[in-house]
């Protein structure tokens, strides 16, 4: 059983389906994981690599989109030190579920998990879970 | 008096019914009776892998995608071989069933359900994924469906249960297993 996972509540675990997502500093952030439509699934973060190597300290933050596909964030900003493996697992992730809301415009939001990188080039991989059906 | 499961007991796969027993097998829509001649496993093992973007085929299965119903060789037996199986997905995949290529299994009046990875998290021996399939030329076939938003690449099912062969009896014998081959009417 997963650490924080209550046993009535169990998902299944994957990698982000994007891959490896080298970050672009786009205000609207990179796709790590699309989220699966059956049933509809949700996800949550459990565990996050950010490899930064770009010369400096940097940061950053998790996210979706609004269905008018503004940046809507969803957990903290994380600081990726220069030349270090940052790593986050699930017990340090906040336990936010990304949603598939289907309210239009600004009310709804994809559920696809984004990544905002303060710079380009920092390197982010992620593993989720998701629950559905 | 032998102790036997019921035919989908909640709990690892094992013969409804002992060698030398009867079964009574409902196909195409009638009652057929049968003893039993003999049993074996078929262990969940390589050959018993279905890949089904393969088997199609294609190269991948696309986003939110199906691969249409294929059937599967695997699983075709000679005439009066019955086997009694159950099925999982290796990979983010939903499978459906079909008896006869075009008989939904598992099926209600406006949905289909589809056996996925999130059936053994409720159901650890897959016993709700139990199916049957009888004889020659009434083949199992297999459709999968792509729930992610992303093209994948594999789409593998494996398959694990009994296999029995069966001497036809003429009348309904007085102690026997009712089993439900086939979905059809």
């Amino acid at each position: 059983m997963y650490p924080l996972m209550t046993p009535y509540r169990p998902g299944i675990r994957m990698a982000g389906n994007a891959g490896l997502v080298a970050t672009t500093a786009v205000g609207v952030g990179d796709l790590c994981h699309t989220l699966s439509i059956s049933g509809p699934r949700t996800a949550r973060l459990v565990k996050i690599m950010c490899y930064n190597n770009t010369g400096a300290n940097a940061t950053i933050i998790f996210g979706t989109l609004t269905n008018a596909g503004a940046w809507a964030p969803r957990l903290p900003t994380m600081m990726c030190l220069n030349t270090f493996d940052n790593i986050w697992t699930e017990f340090d992730i906040p336990n936010v579920e990304f949603v598939s809301d289907t309210q239009a415009g600004a009310l709804g939001t994809t559920g696809n998990i984004h990544v905002v990188g303060s710079v380009a080039l920092m390197l982010v991989s992620i593993e989720l879970e998701e629950f559905g059906g | 008096m032998s102790t036997v499961a019921n035919i989908y007991d909640n709990g690892p796969i094992s013969p409804i019914a002992r060698i030398k027993e009867n079964l009574s097998i409902w196909t195409s829509g009638n009652w057929s009776h049968y003893k039993i001649a003999y049993i074996e496993p078929m262990p969940r093992s390589s050959p018993l892998i279905a890949e089904l973007v393969t088997l199609s085929g294609n190269t991948t299965i696309p986003a939110n995608g199906t691969i249409a119903a294929q059937l599967l060789a695997i699983l075709q037996l000679a005439e009066l071989n019955f086997l009694h199986l159950r099925f999982e997905p290796l990979d983010d995949m939903e499978g459906i069933l079909w008896e006869q290529a075009s008989q939904g299994r598992f099926v209600t009046r406006g949905a289909q359900a589809r056996v996925n990875m999130f059936t053994a998290i409720r159901d650890p021996w897959l016993a709700s994924s139990t199916f049957w399939i009888i004889g020659m030329n009434r083949d199992m076939s297999l459709e999968a469906r792509n729930p992610a938003g992303v093209a994948r690449p594999r789409a593998r099912f494996a398959f694990w249960g009994y296999r029995y062969i069966l001497e036809k009896l003429t009348t309904e014998p007085g102690q026997t297993t009712w089993v439900p081959a086939e979905g059809r009417p």
